[in-house]
């Protein structure tokens, strides 16, 4: 039930927090938090588009993005960055110009000066890169093995070799917005799991994923493998169509009782395209 | 009125028009030569969309297959896969619509600077008057800064004065698109450098639809809106694209000290250096040559007998 | 005291009916050992009249070199040259092209040290693959790498390069500098470079020696590189001083051109009135002078 979700967890990886919250409750979630925190949830709630925003001279940043249900924003989701010294990228593309075009908003890159440089003259049309294919598919997009991956094209030239696996989730409200871009690297994923579920029927299939090296392979699924979750935990999602925070393992399925230690959290993010559950995007923290 | 709730959020309903379509569309486009064992693919999956007015440059190694996208885009070749559409329709054949300007300029010797470009005008614009025609050429000559050379054939004429005469030549036939293909790849630093500004100050002008070639990232800076980078090949696809949003008129002195056009050329330099390693590393690990050890050996000092130098320096 | 190469008070002049040309004068310059200097300058203003005096290839009239401790007197394997275009045997392969030096200069090694010292700096260049190809079917790049090593096998106390990239297209220009200083780096040969491309002298070099215009060629200003060694060209190219360095040499160059293009100019108006009517046979260098015509 909705009720029982925790709206904050920590973890000692890339993020050091991830929050959910309801926008009827404005910025009461976020009384603890920081100014620059306070101040990304507040420009997202007032601009109803993501945001991204990094402290001048310490290594905490913060990103929140709008999650909406058609028109409605059901919730907002925000991630924290505090400390870290590994390589990691959060970054959200938006359409310019007359052309279908993504340029970046905004973005926090850490120590990678030289990837943020590349990122700020590089345009991506409708279709074309990462940010470009999750506007154009409206669907989240996982790219693996970011070395060897023929449609990453920034990361030559940008001393970026230690990024791994990146996300692109893609924000639409009646229309698209952004392209939320999150890139990890081995040395501190972002998540112990990154899994895409695709609506199919009546269930969700596993459409993409990408692992942690700590998540054994029992652990992996397949493409095509049915969702483990059901019920309880799917209704938030498709009825209210809000992200949702499970502390409970059991309620993401039964065989995930067993995960490390340090990946008991999942973070689920429907996608609406058309007033219609797409697709869930599932992140084990 | 008790507590002020907050009304459910809603995003607005977008109003955005439908973009403009490209002038010149490559879908998918795959080029090789050869068959069977022998078979090198060029291009690779190209896809790319020329906007209408636009200067767009492709910055590429040699070798990378970059004459075989122009002519790809001005019909002289077919793609083995995909579509090089013109307006939305497939390019099946050369035509004045794309004019194309490459390295080697190919002049008639036997004519002027004036009769060359007369001989093309006369062709494209064969229903206009002759005094009609003879207006327009006088108007390119002096475009390109060659009215008092206009009576002079290509053997009497510079590198230099040659690429503006088929530069020329080109313009007056009034292309939708100009190719550019490497136009001032044989010129002299100087000579090079006169002309870019010539066709900067030119497109700047008449803001026609341009794709240039080049193997020049400040060449590219300074001209272009947007730079794709033409990765190395075999299998040569497309890098990403840069923006190049500095303002115009361009200085080529002035950019030094801006720090849009700094970072930009980090980043465009950046990416070919770095594509070129991977390309270079790739093929050396598939590659057969055997790591040899320098032996320990002084060369023979075959210098001729010593004169001794007493003191400092040595007296002229 | 006193450098690794010194260029002490080097002057050349030519007789010309008209009377002696001055084309270098009192050119003053100490290099130390491993030292990397480039001289900077459009063509004519006579870098390369310095260059190949101390290559031994130009005959000194005033002042002298002294290359460790020895004063030079012609040339000599001690200094190897490239040039523009390498000057290879094209009916050769590219290893045969490089062991005719190499049999030369190691005559006390056996057949196979030779060998191994050919394969050696030809797999440094990046021609491992094509030890075997005639020299005339290599691209312009590939040649000049056989030229590069054939510099290199020969240990020289001096390496002495004129513009050895001018005729390639600029990212193969760039390639070739990098794998330039790679070898360098393994072999601090001493280097003296002539060169027109700023971006070049900045990644290259220890020292920019920028000229006066010639006639009557010297030194003009010096410029120190604050890169440290070995150089990546991303870390140089963001580097706090690199834009500003490469500004200040641009706009000497500028200031030359400008220069140079007067002299032009006057010439070629004085030609104009010797030779009324008849087109020039060989016309001005620089396009520059074209549009001001």
């Amino acid at each position: 039930m909705i009720e029982s979700c925790t709206t904050r967890v920590s973890t000692n990886r890339f993020f050091k927090e991830v929050i959910v919250s309801q926008p009827d409750d404005g910025l009461a979630p976020y009384e603890q938090d920081s100014d620059l925190v306070r101040s990304v949830v507040a420009s997202t709630l007032a601009d109803l588009g993501p945001q991204i925003s990094t402290a001048e001279e310490s290594s905490e940043a913060a990103c929140c993005i709008p999650v909406f249900m058609g028109q409605k924003l059901t919730s907002l989701v925000t991630f924290l960055i505090n400390g870290v010294r590994d390589p990691g990228v959060m970054e959200i593309w938006k359409p310019v110009g007359e052309y279908e075009e993504l340029s970046l908003a905004s973005g926090f890159f850490g120590e990678l000066d030289r990837f943020q440089n590349v990122s700020s003259f590089v345009r991506f049309e409708k279709g074309a890169g990462l940010p470009g294919q999750v506007w154009a598919k409206a669907h989240p997009v996982i790219h693996d093995n970011l070395a060897q991956h023929s449609g990453f094209l920034r990361a030559a030239g940008a001393s970026a070799e230690a990024l791994s696996a990146a996300i692109g989730l893609p924000i639409f409200a009646s229309n698209f917005l952004a392209t939320l871009v999150l890139i990890s690297s081995d040395a501190s994923p972002i998540a112990g799991a990154i899994e895409v579920w695709n609506r199919s029927d009546n269930c969700f299939e596993l459409g993409t994923a990408t692992y942690a090296t700590e998540i054994e392979s029992k652990f992996q699924l397949t493409p095509g493998s049915n969702c483990p979750f059901e019920g309880q935990i799917l209704n938030p999602l498709e009825e209210y169509g809000r992200a949702v925070l499970v502390e409970d393992l059991s309620l993401v399925g039964p065989s995930r009782l067993d995960l490390p230690e340090q990946f008991q959290n999942t973070l689920l993010i429907p996608s609406f395209v058309d007033g219609q559950l797409q697709s869930i995007t599932s992140f084990i923290l | 009125m008790s507590i002020a709730t907050l009304p459910t959020p809603v995003a607005p309903r977008s109003t955005a028009s439908p973009p403009p379509e490209p002038i010149m569309t490559l879908r998918g486009v795959s080029k090789g030569f050869g068959g069977g064992v022998t078979r090198t693919e060029v291009l690779s999956n190209i896809n790319l969309n020329i906007r209408e007015g636009e200067f767009l440059a492709v910055v590429g190694f040699s070798g990378s297959g970059k004459t075989t996208f122009t002519q790809l885009l001005a019909g002289l070749e077919k793609p083995d896969e995909g579509e090089v559409n013109f307006h939305g329709k497939p390019v099946t054949g050369p035509s004045p619509e794309r004019g194309l300007v490459f390295q080697n300029y190919s002049l008639l010797p036997w004519l002027t600077v004036r009769g060359n470009i007369a001989l093309s005008v006369d062709r494209v614009f064969s229903k206009w008057s002759r005094g009609e025609r003879k207006d327009h050429v006088e108007k390119f000559i002096e475009l390109v800064g060659l009215s008092h050379a206009a009576h002079r054939r290509p053997h009497e004429l510079s590198g230099g004065m040659r690429q503006r005469t088929s530069l020329a030549r080109t313009l007056a036939m009034k292309p939708e698109v100009l190719l550019l293909d490497e136009p001032l790849s044989a010129l002299d630093a100087l000579t090079r450098a006169t002309l870019q500004e010539e066709i900067l100050k030119i497109w700047e002008e008449e803001r026609q639809t341009c794709l240039m070639i080049t193997n020049d990232v400040d060449e590219a800076i300074l001209l272009a809106d947007r730079i794709v980078p033409l990765n190395p090949g075999p299998n040569a696809s497309l890098g990403p694209t840069f923006a190049v949003s500095l303002d115009r008129p361009r200085n080529r002195t002035a950019l030094n000290h801006n720090e849009t056009f700094r970072g930009l050329r980090n980043a465009v330099t950046n990416y070919l250096v770095s594509v070129r390693q991977k390309a270079r590393e790739d093929s050396q690990s598939s590659g057969n040559s055997i790591a040899v050890n320098l032996p320990d050996l002084k060369p023979q000092d075959l210098s001729p007998p010593t004169r001794a130098i007493f003191g400092g320096g040595p007296n002229g | 005291m006193g450098g690794y190469v010194e260029l002490f008070k080097l002057g050349k002049t030519y007789d010309t009916p008209n009377g002696p040309a001055i084309i270098v004068e009192d050119f003053n310059l100490e290099m130390s050992k491993g030292e990397y200097v480039c001289l900077l300058g459009h063509s004519g203003c006579g870098k390369s009249t310095v260059l190949t005096m101390v290559a031994g290839l130009n005959p000194i009239t005033d002042g002298g070199v002294v290359i460790a401790e020895r004063e030079i007197s012609g040339p000599g394997p001690d200094r190897g040259v490239v040039f523009q275009s390498p000057c290879l045997m094209p009916w050769m392969t590219a290893f045969e092209n490089v062991m005719l030096g190499v049999k030369q200069v190691y005559p006390h090694g056996t057949k196979s040290e030779r060998h191994d010292i050919v394969a050696y700096y030809l797999n440094l260049v990046g021609l491992g693959d094509s030890l075997h190809k005639r020299a005339g079917d290599l691209s312009q790049g590939m040649q000049q790498r056989v030229g590069i090593a054939r510099a290199f096998a020969l240990k020289p106390r001096m390496l002495l390069l004129d513009e050895p990239f001018g005729m390639l297209d600029s990212l193969t220009r760039m390639e070739l500098q990098e794998i330039l200083l790679d070898i360098l780096q393994k072999d601090r040969v001493t280097t003296m470079m002539i060169t027109h491309d700023v971006d070049e002298a900045l990644f290259m070099s220890d020292r920019v020696v920028m000229m006066t215009n010639g006639p009557r060629a010297k030194v003009g200003k010096v410029l120190e590189m604050p890169f440290e060694r070995p150089r990546k060209r991303a870390e140089v190219l963001e580097h706090a001083d690199y834009y500003d360095l490469r500004g200040e040499m641009i706009g000497f160059l500028e200031h030359q051109d400008m220069q140079q293009m007067q002299q032009d100019v006057q010439e070629h108006q004085e030609q104009k009135e010797n030779s009324s009517s008849n087109p020039p046979a060989s016309l001005p260098s620089s396009e520059a002078s074209q549009i001001l015509t």
